[in-house]
């Protein structure tokens, strides 16, 4: 992973009217990470991103990409919006040559890196083909080649997986590791956590325009570790709550997850469950990406 | 600037190499050209022959035979050969004049198998009707009494029976011989000769010749007084706003589809609305080269085409390129605010009903191209272009140049000025989905950084 930060974006706020869009943000992207954008809807996710992609403008603040203004900078990004847009009635070959020209490819070259991406992504024989006549997901196939034939150093995607089978997820899943490990900044907005707690190595989370986490997956885990017990109780012993627990849930295994007090200790919790209560197994679990996600955003909503 | 023309490509070639396009800008015209001539040439109605025995009361021998050679002439196609050194205005009279001709013979019954004749007054009508209805006979005329005098009061009278199924023509032509005849009786008993009188009647051409206000003169032509700006502001309109159109729907389409994200990512808004108003200028001008040649073809065949001065050209192909740029700017406007096309159609009212004017204008401003309604016109955008291609096809004498300058240079700061408010509208616009925006929420996208 480099040094130099890919994105870096400097006390951004992005109004809409009334409404506060993106407040204050500062965020920097390290070069060759693979960084997921997280959040819920109206976040501010997409306006971060579009304002990466100079689509829109920051009304204060300021983003650099790849070492230029975001307008300098377009070439060298590739981009996959959330809403798919491909033109109904264009061959897809037409319209892969189209994007790439816009994107400073010549003719030639626009040609033969579709067909290389078309080749790569199990779909060589839709480039012939109209858009309107490809399904569902070969059509996001289709538009993902879009947003990489130009070989860009800065790869945004917005919910690259959805409208794929689980097949050809895998696959768009390994092409993007396999990118990453080229040493592609990879920005990957999603709304499944799974996907990015399985391809991130970083995590940036906004809610309601404002930052909430913004660090690598494994430091993230390392400061929300240790602060879940998952207890597995013989059959028909009930749980005396221990001192230091906050809350108590079951988790989808029906095993009970007792949720620690800031200042609890762990070790002193799991004696007092094994010496009152007949348990099967305990462990200290180290808590979801989805765990974090939702106790981060409930915090930030509680008054 | 080649991301500009990348841009621009894609939209021509994507407008123009179609089958619609094709369709809509060549194959139509020529078809409905054809069809009006086919339908002419090979659709003639089939009319029963008027036969039998026509029997007329009341008229005297003189206009029996009038009749008889107004029902049964000798039918020959007029000369069609055109006197060299014609006017305009004469080629297009006779021209008008055959037409009619021929027009009229396709249209008459045959009437090779007709007889006339005559009966008195105390005749059995009834009798006559009963043949009339068993189609023994062909009709029977009834002429008041005194309708033959040349001074008869109020034209005097007749009364035509035919037969329960007899067609129209049937009718046409046995009341048009009959009321000429009467005609020509009445001036026969005067002494005088029909075809003298009818020639007598002929109104002479008028030639109007208009002084220049600084010496010379220039003779007028009234075809081309109204002709010509009224081509000019058809093939302006016409043009511009099927450039125009393309670019709505166009705009409307990457909306939709949401394709308008992607092609955002690669250029800037301004850029890619250049380039989309670049690409379909080219689909105008296709259609306006195309339009052009007909236009030029005919206007040589009729001999005319020194009606048309390069100065004016010149100055109308600017004009067109103004109006291009004022509608294209009202297009992407409404293109890009919209969702669909739906959406679209609640905004092209208001916007028509302004770019309808200059049409409202055309006869005022040809009648009086320096007057203050058209210098008013040549004033207010999106109105002006058209104003003022009108006025330098209408004005008999050259717009003066100072007055010529300020107005195209004003006419070029509107539609800069169009251009940029439509620039604004479009960056914020193609981004929204959802209800079209209000006047003001218009007027505050314009303002937004």
């Amino acid at each position: 992973m480099g040094e130099t930060p890919c994105i870096n974006i400097t006390q951004v706020t992005k109004r809409f009217g009334d409404v506060t869009a993106v407040d204050d943000l500062t965020l920097s992207v390290p070069s060759g990470c693979l960084i997921g954008f997280l959040g819920p809807n109206g976040a501010g996710k997409s306006t971060t991103i579009r304002m990466i992609m100079s689509i829109i403008y920051a009304d204060q603040g300021q983003i650099e990409v790849l070492g230029r203004t975001a307008l300098d900078a377009k070439d060298r990004i590739g981009y996959l919006p959330e809403e798919r847009g491909l033109y109904r009635r264009m061959r897809v070959k037409e319209f892969l040559r189209y994007i790439g020209r816009l994107k400073g490819l010549t003719r030639a070259e626009a040609d033969r890196a579709a067909a290389s991406w078309m080749d790569r992504l199990d779909l060589p024989e839709a480039l012939t083909r109209r858009c309107e006549e490809l399904s569902k997901g070969q059509q996001q196939k289709v538009q993902f080649a879009a947003a990489v034939l130009h070989d860009p150093n800065l790869i945004i995607l917005d919910e690259p997986f959805s409208g794929l089978d689980p097949v050809n997820a895998a696959l768009l899943s390994s092409v993007i590791q396999s990118l990453h490990e080229e040493g592609r900044t990879i920005v990957f907005s999603t709304h499944v956590l799974h996907q990015a707690e399985q391809l991130c190595d970083r995590i940036f989370l906004i809610d309601r325009g404002v930052k909430l986490l913004d660090d690598n997956l494994a430091a993230i885990r390392q400061r929300f570790r240790e602060r879940i017990i998952e207890v597995k109780l013989d059959g028909g012993e009930t749980l005396i709550t221990p001192d230091g627990v906050s809350t108590v849930t079951t988790s989808p295994q029906h095993a009970v997850e007792l949720h620690l007090d800031p200042m609890a200790d762990e070790r002193s919790v799991m004696r007092q469950v094994i010496e009152t209560s007949s348990v099967q197994s305990i462990a200290i679990r180290q808590p979801s990406l989805e765990e974090i996600f939702t106790s981060l955003v409930a915090g930030a909503a509680a008054p | 600037m080649s991301r500009l023309l990348t841009v621009a490509s894609r939209e021509f070639r994507h407008t123009v190499l179609t089958k619609a396009f094709f369709v809509g800008a060549v194959v139509i015209p020529v078809l409905i050209v054809l069809v009006s001539i086919g339908a002419e040439v090979f659709l003639k109605p089939d009319i029963p022959p008027l036969q039998g025995r026509l029997v007329v009361i009341g008229g005297s021998p003189e206009l029996m035979e009038t009749l008889d050679a107004e029902l049964r002439p000798d039918h020959k196609a007029p000369a069609s050969l055109i006197p060299e050194g014609s006017t305009p205005e004469e080629i297009i009279e006779q021209a008008m004049t055959q037409s009619m001709a021929m027009k009229q013979q396709s249209g008459r019954p045959d009437t090779s198998e007709l007889t006339l004749s005559t009966a008195d007054r105390s005749a059995d009508l009834d009798a006559i009707k009963a043949e009339i209805r068993s189609g023994d006979a062909a009709g029977l005329v009834v002429i008041d009494e005194g309708t033959l005098e040349p001074d008869v009061e109020g034209g005097g009278q007749l009364s035509i029976w035919v037969a329960p199924k007899a067609p129209p023509s049937h009718m046409e032509l046995l009341t048009d011989s009959l009321r000429q005849s009467i005609v020509d009786t009445r001036l026969g008993q005067l002494g005088l000769s029909p075809d003298a009188v009818r020639t007598a009647m002929r109104r002479p051409r008028a030639g109007t010749i208009r002084l220049g206000s600084e010496g010379g003169e220039k003779k007028e032509s009234e075809f081309a007084r109204f002709a010509i700006p009224m081509g000019f502001m058809m093939l302006l309109w016409v043009v511009t706003f099927t450039g125009g159109n393309y670019l709505l729907m166009s705009t409307i389409e990457e909306k939709s589809t949401r394709a308008m994200e992607v092609l955002l990512s690669a250029v800037s808004p301004t850029a890619l609305l250049t380039g989309k108003i670049i690409g379909f200028a080219a689909v105008s001008l296709v259609m306006l080269g195309m339009y052009l040649v007909v236009a030029a073809v005919v206007m040589t065949i009729f001999a005319s085409l020194d009606l048309v001065s390069p100065g004016d050209l010149a100055l109308a192909a600017v004009f067109f390129a103004l109006a291009y740029l004022m509608v294209a700017a009202i297009m992407a406007g409404i293109g890009s605010a919209v969702s669909d096309v739906t959406e679209a159609q609640s905004l092209m009212g208001p916007a028509m009903v302004i770019l309808i004017l200059p049409m409202l204008l055309m006869t005022v401003v040809t009648e009086d191209p320096n007057g203050t309604i058209a210098i008013v016109g040549s004033l207010v955008p999106p109105v002006s272009p058209f104003v003022m291609v009108l006025r330098i096809a209408a004005s008999p004498e050259p717009i003066p140049l100072l007055e010529l300058v300020a107005e195209t240079l004003w006419c070029m700061l509107c539609a800069l000025g169009m251009i940029w408010a439509a620039a604004r509208i479009f960056r914020v616009g193609v981004l929204m989905q959802g209800k079209p925006p209000s006047p003001i929420e218009l007027l505050r996208w314009i303002r937004y950084r």
